[in-house]
């Protein structure tokens, strides 16, 4: 496994769990992608499908700039 | 000469709904303005009435509240309502917003170069999170409305007067104070990301020194 793909398993992981600890009641609404439950979510972050990429997306941007 | 503002409100998802109801009381803000008021609500947010209204009624201000793409807005079901290269000249000498996913990346320049005076919007994915136990009364959703307060401000301090600078200024700050808020409370810092995706996604093109 290189580097990059390890990195991206542990984002996935990373993203995984803050999605664990998202309360049940909330809904997320993702454009044209649709609105979801977090149980959803957290099955389209597990086959990293179009919906699961997309929140990857969102988190490594996030981490990018978290930093500055 | 008096100004008029126009709005689409689809409704016909949980998020078509809550943008709905989220800027419906901009309609009363702009009529205490002195503003004449259109408002294409539901089935009305078609592509035949919003090009019937944007020919014959000229509105100053623009609000597209709905789905969209890179190059295009949608109304209610989803129909296709302004795409660009196809009817993105009747925006022409108008200030518009479109509370939409992705509308500001292609939509957005290309209206302008067509001679739409600013246009205001998302350059990806418009992300919100909502409370379910609130579905029906989505004004008093608080975790909603640290996502849709700050495009409700923009669009109040633009029927206003301000600029789109200053009121992407006041939008901008409160969306800064929504995450800095989020922070602070163990439950909300999830909602962090989110929060940031959008405030990096808000972009304006055109003049952004133009005012109604």
């Amino acid at each position: 496994m290189t580097d990059r793909e390890k990195i991206s398993k542990e984002i996935k992981q990373l993203v995984l769990v803050r999605l664990e600890t998202l309360p049940s009641d909330k809904k997320i609404s993702i454009g044209y992608y649709g609105d979801f439950e977090k149980a959803d979510l957290i099955n389209h972050v597990e086959k990293e499908d179009e919906v699961g990429k997309k929140i990857i997306e969102i988190e490594i941007e996030f981490l990018r700039n978290f930093k500055k | 000469m008096n100004k008029s503002y126009l709005i689409t409100r689809p409704e016909h998802d949980d998020t078509t709904y809550y943008l709905s109801k989220w800027n419906e009381n901009t309609l009363d803000v702009a009529k205490r303005k002195g503003m004449k008021t259109f408002d294409l609500h539901q089935e009305k947010a078609n592509k035949s009435e919003v090009e019937s209204r944007l020919k014959k009624l000229n509105p100053d201000l623009i609000v597209f509240n709905g789905h969209g793409s890179e190059d295009t807005v949608t109304g209610h079901q989803q129909e296709p309502i302004i795409i660009a290269d196809k009817n993105d000249d009747l925006l022409k000498s108008k200030i518009i917003f479109a509370l939409s996913c992705k509308s500001a990346k292609v939509l957005g320049p290309k209206s302008v170069e067509k001679g739409a005076i600013s246009y205001s919007g998302f350059s990806d994915d418009f992300v919100f999170l909502y409370d379910q136990n609130k579905i029906t009364r989505p004004t008093e959703d608080k975790t909603a409305k640290l996502f849709l307060e700050p495009p409700k401000i923009f669009i109040e301090a633009l029927i206003k007067g301000n600029t789109v600078l200053e009121s992407s200024k006041r939008a901008e700050k409160k969306m800064e104070e929504n995450i800095v808020k989020s922070l602070g409370h163990p439950e909300d810092a999830n909602l962090v990301r989110f929060l940031w995706w959008d405030l990096k996604h808000f972009t304006s093109h055109g003049d952004l020194n133009a005012s109604l």
